[in-house]
C-alpha cells in the first residue's frame, strides 16, 4: 500500500497537456509548431533524435494533494483527512494523467520559405471524475441518507493510447500574416470511454408501505465503452483498426513591429472506433421492500417458494448487466485553444538567411491563454511569460500561471543550442518541485534533436 | 560556462530541490472504511385464514411458520467485513390475541446458528397495536450469525378462547456496519 501511495504521488503533480506551455511561442524549438502551427520558428531544419526529442509527462489533481492526506500532523490521523476531502470533492473534481513520447521528429524549408514538420508521437491521456454522489454512499453507507437520490451519471471517466502521425506546413502568406495547418491521423490503441452514464439509486422509509424502506435503482444506464484493450499489443501503434484525423491550426499576426497577436487549435479531430469493442453495462430500473414471505391459508399446503431465487430473477429480468460485444463509438479528441500576445525587443544576432525578412527578437514578453476541453468543465489558464537568450548558446524562458490548479504556478525552460545539437528541459510549477506533495500542478518535457 | 556543465548543474538543482516532504506514506496502512447501510428483509401479512378454518371458527394452526434463504449472508464481503449487525422487526396486529414471534437463522443443513423471540401485543379493541423489537448482536453472536444462509419466521398464536380474527403485519430491517481495513 505504501509503495502504491507513492506511485500515486509520482504522478499528482501535473496536469493533462499534450506539450507543456511553456515551449508556446519558442521560436526556435520545433516542438511549438505542436502547440501553434502557425508559429514563427526561425530554423530551417530539425531532426529529433528517435524517442529522445520530446518526452513528457504529467498528472494532475483537483481538490487535494497527497500532502493533504499524508501530512504528518499529530491532531488528526489520515482517516480524519480522508473523511474530510471526501466531503469536499465534488463531481467537478478529477484526476487526469498525460504522456507523449515524440517517435519520430523532422522538419526542413522549402525555397519559397515554408517550413514542413512531420513526425510521429504516441500519446496516452485519461481522466476520471469524482463521482460525488457514489463516493459518499460507499463512504458512509445509505443508514444516515434515507431519502437522498445518489446520481449516477456523476461516474465518468475516460481514457486512450494512441500513436499519431503528422505532417504540417507553415507558412508566411502575408509581411503581417503566418499561418499553418498540421494533419494528423489518429491511430488508437486502446480506448474506454464512460461518459453519459445516467441514473439514480435512493432509499426511502416508506411508513404506509409494505415494509420500513422502498430501495430504488432509477433508470440506471451505466456503460463503459472500450475499444482495442483486448487485443492491445505493440503492434497496436502502426494499425489498431480504430482511426481517426484530426487537424491543428494556427496563426501568428504581426500587430507591428514588435506586437504579435498567436492563435492556434490542436486537436481538432476524432477517432471512429469499430475495432475490439466491448462494453461493460449496468442498465436497468428496480424497485424492492425485501422479501415477502406468502404463510398459506388453513388446509393449503405449504408450497415451499425458493423466495431468494425468485427474488434473484425479479432483479435479473428488470436490470442487466454484465459484458456484451460493443457497437461502433466515435470519440472526440480533447480540444486546444491557445493564444498570446506577445511583444518582442532586442535584435538578433544571426541572420535567418533564408528569411531576411523575418523579424526575431531576442527577448519576449506577453500573455498566453491556454484552454482544454473536458468533459464536465473545460480547462483554462493564463500565463505571463519572459522569454530571452541569456547567452549565444542558450535560452531561458520564466512564466507564471493562473488557473484551477494554482494561483502561484512559476514555470521555467532551458534551451541550448550548440552547434546545431539541441537540449531543451522545461518544468512546469517549479515551486512545488520544493515539495511536491502539496502541488496540485507540475509537469516537465524535455528532449534532445539537432535543429539548424 | 560551457554548456555540458551548465546542463549538469541545472538537473542536478532540479533534482536536489525536487522532494517531498512533510508526508509519511506509512499511514496507508491506517486507512479503513467503515460505513454504514439499512435495508429491508421480510415482510408478511396474517389474516385468521392462516389459523382458523373460517367455516367452524376451529383453530387448526396456532403456529405458522415460513422461511427463505438470504444468500447474501454468504458473499465473502459480508462474512469479512461485517463487524456489527442489528435487526429490528415491528407488527402490527388487530387480533385481540397476543403472539410469539421466533426468528431463527439456520446454516444450510438448517441448523440454528442463531435465534431469538419476542412477545407481540394483542389488540384490546381491534385497533391497531404496534410492538417493536431490536435486537443487536453481541460479537460473539455475530460471528454466529455468520454463519447462517437463511432465515426462519414462526408466530404463535397465544390462544385466549375468544374468537380468532384479526390482521397482523409484520415488517423487518437490518442495519449493518461494514468495516475495510488493511
Amino acid at each position: 500500500m505504501r509503495i502504491g501511495a507513492f506511485l500515486v504521488l509520482l504522478f499528482v503533480f501535473g496536469y493533462s497537456q499534450a506539450q507543456i506551455k511553456q515551449l508556446y511561442g519558442v521560436d526556435d524549438l520545433p516542438q511549438t509548431l505542436m502547440l501553434n502551427p502557425g508559429a514563427e520558428f526561425t530554423k530551417d531544419k530539425h531532426f529529433g533524435i528517435p524517442l529522445l526529442s520530446g518526452i513528457s509527462a504529467s498528472a494532475g489533481i483537483t481538490g487535494l494533494t497527497a500532502y493533504d492526506i499524508f501530512k504528518e500532523d499529530a491532531n488528526s490521523t489520515i482517516n480524519d483527512r480522508i473523511r474530510e476531502k471526501i466531503y469536499e470533492l465534488s463531481y467537478k473534481d478529477n484526476f487526469a494523467i498525460n504522456e507523449k513520447l515524440e517517435i519520430l521528429s523532422l522538419g526542413w524549408r522549402r525555397e519559397n520559405g515554408d517550413y514542413i514538420s512531420a513526425g510521429w508521437y504516441q500519446e496516452a491521456d485519461a481522466i476520471v471524475y469524482w463521482p460525488e454522489d457514489l463516493g459518499i454512499l460507499t463512504y458512509e453507507g445509505n443508514a444516515n441518507r434515507i431519502g437522498e437520490y445518489f446520481s449516477l451519471e456523476q461516474a465518468r471517466l475516460r481514457g486512450e493510447v494512441l500513436s499519431v502521425f503528422h505532417i504540417g506546413i507553415n507558412k508566411k502568406v502575408s509581411d503581417k500574416l503566418r499561418i499553418g495547418a498540421r494533419g494528423k491521423l489518429y491511430n488508437s490503441m486502446a480506448n474506454f470511454n464512460s461518459l453519459n452514464n445516467q441514473g439514480w439509486f435512493a432509499t426511502f422509509e416508506t411508513p404506509q408501505g409494505e415494509n420500513f424502506y422502498r430501495h430504488d435503482l432509477i433508470n440506471a444506464q451505466l456503460v463503459l465503452q472500450t475499444s482495442g484493450v483486448d487485443n492491445f499489443s505493440p503492434a497496436s501503434m502502426l494499425f489498431s483498426g480504430n482511426l481517426g484525423v484530426g487537424v491543428d491550426l494556427g496563426f501568428t499576426y504581426q500587430l507591428n513591429r514588435n506586437w504579435k497577436l498567436t492563435g492556434s487549435l490542436v486537436d481538432l479531430g476524432f477517432v471512429m472506433h469499430s475495432s475490439d469493442l466491448k462494453e461493460h453495462y449496468f442498465e436497468g430500473d428496480y424497485s424492492t421492500s425485501g422479501i415477502q414471505l406468502i404463510f398459506p391459508a388453513v388446509f393449503t399446503a405449504d408450497d415451499n417458494r425458493p423466495y431468494w431465487q425468485d427474488f434473484e430473477k425479479e432483479f435479473e429480468e428488470q436490470v442487466q448487466y454484465g459484458d456484451r460485444p460493443g457497437e461502433s463509438y466515435t470519440t472526440l479528441r480533447p480540444l486546444k485553444l491557445y493564444s498570446s500576445l506577445d511583444y518582442g525587443w532586442g535584435e538578433p544576432e544571426d541572420c535567418n538567411c533564408l528569411q531576411p525578412d523575418n523579424k526575431t527578437f531576442q527577448s519576449h514578453a506577453g500573455v498566453l491563454f491556454s484552454a482544454v476541453k473536458r468533459p464536465v468543465l473545460p480547462y483554462a489558464g493564463l500565463t505571463a511569460y519572459y522569454d530571452t537568450k541569456i547567452f549565444d548558446f542558450l535560452r531561458g524562458k520564466v512564466t507564471y500561471t493562473v488557473d484551477q490548479y494554482s494561483f502561484k504556478n512559476v514555470g521555467l525552460m532551458a534551451s541550448t543550442n550548440i552547434k546545431g545539437f539541441n537540449f531543451y528541459i522545461a518544468v512546469d510549477n517549479i515551486l512545488a518541485a520544493e515539495n511536491l506533495a502539496k502541488a496540485n500542478t507540475a509537469g516537465f518535457q524535455l528532449g534532445l534533436q539537432i535543429i539548424k | 560556462m560551457k554548456p555540458r556543465i551548465l546542463l549538469h548543474v541545472l538537473a542536478v538543482c532540479i533534482i536536489a530541490i525536487s522532494c517531498v516532504k512533510d508526508v509519511d506514506f506509512d499511514q496507508a496502512e491506517e486507512v479503513y472504511l467503515e460505513n454504514e447501510f439499512v435495508t429491508d428483509l421480510v415482510y408478511f401479512n396474517l389474516t385468521t385464514s392462516n389459523f382458523v378454518d373460517v367455516d367452524n371458527d376451529v383453530v387448526v394452526n396456532s403456529t405458522v411458520t415460513e422461511s427463505t434463504n438470504l444468500e447474501f449472508l454468504d458473499d465473502q464481503f459480508i462474512q469479512e467485513n461485517l463487524v456489527e449487525l442489528a435487526i429490528e422487526m415491528e407488527y402490527q396486529n388487530t387480533f385481540q390475541q397476543s403472539f410469539t414471534n421466533r426468528a431463527r437463522f439456520l446454516n444450510r443443513a438448517n441448523q440454528e446458528m442463531y435465534s431469538f423471540q419476542f412477545d407481540v401485543d394483542g389488540s384490546a379493541d381491534g385497533s391497531v397495536v404496534t410492538t417493536r423489537f431490536v435486537d443487536t448482536l453481541t460479537q460473539a453472536e455475530l460471528q454466529q450469525f455468520k454463519r447462517s444462509i437463511k432465515l426462519e419466521v414462526s408466530v404463535d398464536l397465544t390462544q385466549d378462547g375468544q374468537s380468532i380474527e384479526g390482521n397482523l403485519d409484520f415488517r423487518s430491517k437490518a442495519y449493518y456496519k461494514m468495516l475495510f481495513d488493511q
